[in-house]
């Protein structure tokens, strides 16, 4: 009952933010024309419908989808490392995304051998991003299960993520004007623009780990008593754990490589489900973190997308001003778990 | 279960790190088991290993004639069930939440309980007198209760052996008492085989119905009668610290 109450809540929230997000912007598009141009056909305003297919309504979705997909990886890196401080971003993972997509962009643009034989292209970025996420990933397991300490592996986060800007520096140093540009732009994060078979990739993506996630469940749950009891429980550990590495490495490859890194969704939100939700089983959790997620990606875009005005903040610098504060507010709040 | 010559410890980068001598014994049906020792002498990776977390280093062990050293974690489970000494009470989680886990072994990838599971949990609940608080978050409960909310799912596991890693660490005398006391009625009543980690030497003299004393050289199994008989305990310890009276059963300072 309770349970209902707040998913019934949260997509409410959803649905209001989608609104807000697909309305607000350098005009306001009011909710019955959505609603007109989705049921019932054109709308007379040509000017609306073009903004609203062509430009608002992908944004939206992708928003969606990077929020819903981010959030997933925090949780299941949470309950991987059993850890609560881990995620995407803070474990380094979207820092090595970034590093092989500026290997990418800026590479070319300074003479390595062979770089020009790899386009620059979506698909490019996207291998590149995925295979510098996994690579981190992998070093943060192994760091993992020589460590046991919470403390080690984010410090482990912080130096890839260190290494990464260093690189990416040296690269800036020595690139060209144009790439640095390109490059530059990316990280800052950006959802518009992603548009046409990039969107439906990106959702496909997403939808596939989400469907991947599912069967977790049991395990993520189980887990939760530690890796003995778990394994006493009949729990099939090797499988849980390569599945949540393989997901996440493809989820935040994917992501960070068409929108760029993203701060501290995949983080908070999991422990925002958690204590709004008072559960923690993960068969709640999963569809409520890709609720949750989606809904704070779309309000750091509207507030990104500053209402009535024409040039929008960085998307990757409004998650952080959101994210980081929600963190601290984690720590303080209940610091027993976090020693 | 059947231990022929089985050796525990870890494969490690510089060697095979064996822990304890070879251990040979045999588990009843109904049976309370106690194993003891000096500390760090492998109890727990004993019990790691007879729940087949961990693979034996040599020797052999058999569950009802049949080999495990194929079996796979889900063919364990149906048949062992741990509660590690440390063991973890996630927050937010209620009492009937993590006792209600154990019935994981039985349910299908989404985790449905049935009505029976669900009759399971909760006669099981009620029989250690954890009811009143099945709603509760456990992280709450006393050490003494946590104790018992995991041996509720141990026992909702349904397992014909139970492994204990000591359970009664952290328990005022009162606690331990009682759950000396349950265990010997579980097993006995259900025809489980209960086998548990101690430092309790006195009570387990007492309870159980075979000891098993490892020692890093030779490790001596037997009934309690029988171990005292052929002295294992005068030489458990240094004995200018601790004496074992074989009449009171006791140990004390000389």
């Amino acid at each position: 009952m309770k349970t209902s109450i707040s998913f019934s809540l949260l997509l409410l929230l959803l649905g209001a933010a989608t609104l807000l997000n697909i309305g607000l912007g350098s005009v306001w598009i009011p909710p019955q024309e959505v609603f007109q141009s989705l049921f019932h056909g054109p709308l007379i305003d040509q000017s609306h419908e073009y903004i609203l297919w062509s430009y608002r309504a992908p944004k939206t979705a992708t928003a969606m989808a990077v929020g819903g997909g981010l959030a997933l990886c925090g949780l299941l890196m949470q309950s991987l490392f059993r850890n609560p401080l881990s995620g995407p971003y803070v474990l380094g993972l979207s820092s090595g995304a970034s590093l092989g997509v500026s290997l990418l962009i800026l590479g070319s643009s300074i003479g390595l051998p062979g770089w020009a034989l790899i386009e620059n292209t979506g698909i490019g970025r996207i291998a590149a991003a995925a295979l510098g996420a996994v690579g981190v990933l992998a070093l943060v397991v192994a760091t993992a299960s020589r460590v046991k300490d919470t403390m080690a592996l984010l410090l482990v986060g912080l130096m890839i993520g260190s290494i990464t800007s260093a690189v990416v520096s040296i690269f800036t140093y020595l690139s060209d004007e144009q790439s640095l540009k390109q490059y530059a732009i990316w990280t800052m994060g950006q959802l518009g623009g992603i548009q046409g078979p990039w969107l439906y990739g990106l959702w496909i993506l997403v939808v596939l780990g989400v469907l991947l996630s599912i069967p977790l469940a049991k395990s993520m749950n189980a887990v939760l008593l530690g890796e003995s009891t778990a394994l006493s429980l009949g729990i099939d550990l090797k499988t849980y754990q390569w599945m949540v590495i393989a997901i996440t490495g493809a989820l935040t490859g994917g992501i960070t490589a068409l929108v760029g890194p993203i701060a501290f969704v995949g983080l908070a939100v999991p422990h925002l489900c958690r204590i709004g939700l008072q559960t923690s089983d993960h068969r709640l959790l999963i569809p409520a973190v890709l609720i949750g997620g989606a809904i704070m990606m779309l309000l750091c875009d509207t507030v990104a997308q500053w209402p009535g005005s024409a040039s929008r903040l960085p998307i990757n610098a409004v998650t952080s001003l959101v994210g980081a504060p929600i963190l601290i507010w984690l720590i303080w709040r209940r610091k027993k778990a976090f020693v | 279960m059947e231990l022929n010559n089985l050796q525990i410890g870890y494969c490690q980068e510089k060697g095979t790190n064996y822990l304890s001598g070879p251990i040979n014994m045999r588990f009843q049906p109904g049976q309370l088991i106690g194993i003891v020792g000096v500390n760090g002498v492998g109890k727990s990776t004993l019990l790691r290993t007879l729940s087949g977390i961990q693979p034996p280093l040599a020797g052999e062990l058999t569950i009802n004639g049949a080999q495990v050293t194929r079996w796979n974690a889900k063919k364990w489970a149906h048949q062992v069930a741990l509660v590690t000494a440390k063991h973890e009470t996630p927050p937010v989680m209620t009492v009937w939440e993590i006792a209600s886990m154990g019935r994981y072994p039985h349910l299908n990838w989404w985790g449905t309980m049935t009505k029976t599971d669900q009759q399971i949990v909760r006669q099981v609940l009620e029989d250690l007198g954890l009811s009143p608080w099945a709603d509760q978050a456990a992280e709450q409960r006393s050490d003494g209760q946590k104790q018992l909310i995991h041996l509720a799912r141990a026992i909702i596991q349904e397992t014909p052996h139970l492994l204990l890693d000591e359970p009664t660490t952290h328990l005022d005398v009162h606690h331990s008492f009682q759950l000396w006391k349950w265990l010997k009625s579980i097993a006995v009543e259900q025809n489980k085989t209960i086998v548990l980690t101690t430092h309790d030497i006195e009570k387990a003299l007492d309870l159980c119905d075979q000891i098993l004393v490892m020692q890093p050289e030779k490790s001596s199994w037997g009934t309690p009668e029988e171990l005292i008989e052929r002295g294992v305990f005068n030489q458990l310890f240094d004995p200018n610290l601790v004496s074992f009276n074989q009449q009171t059963r006791q140990f004390k300072m000389p």
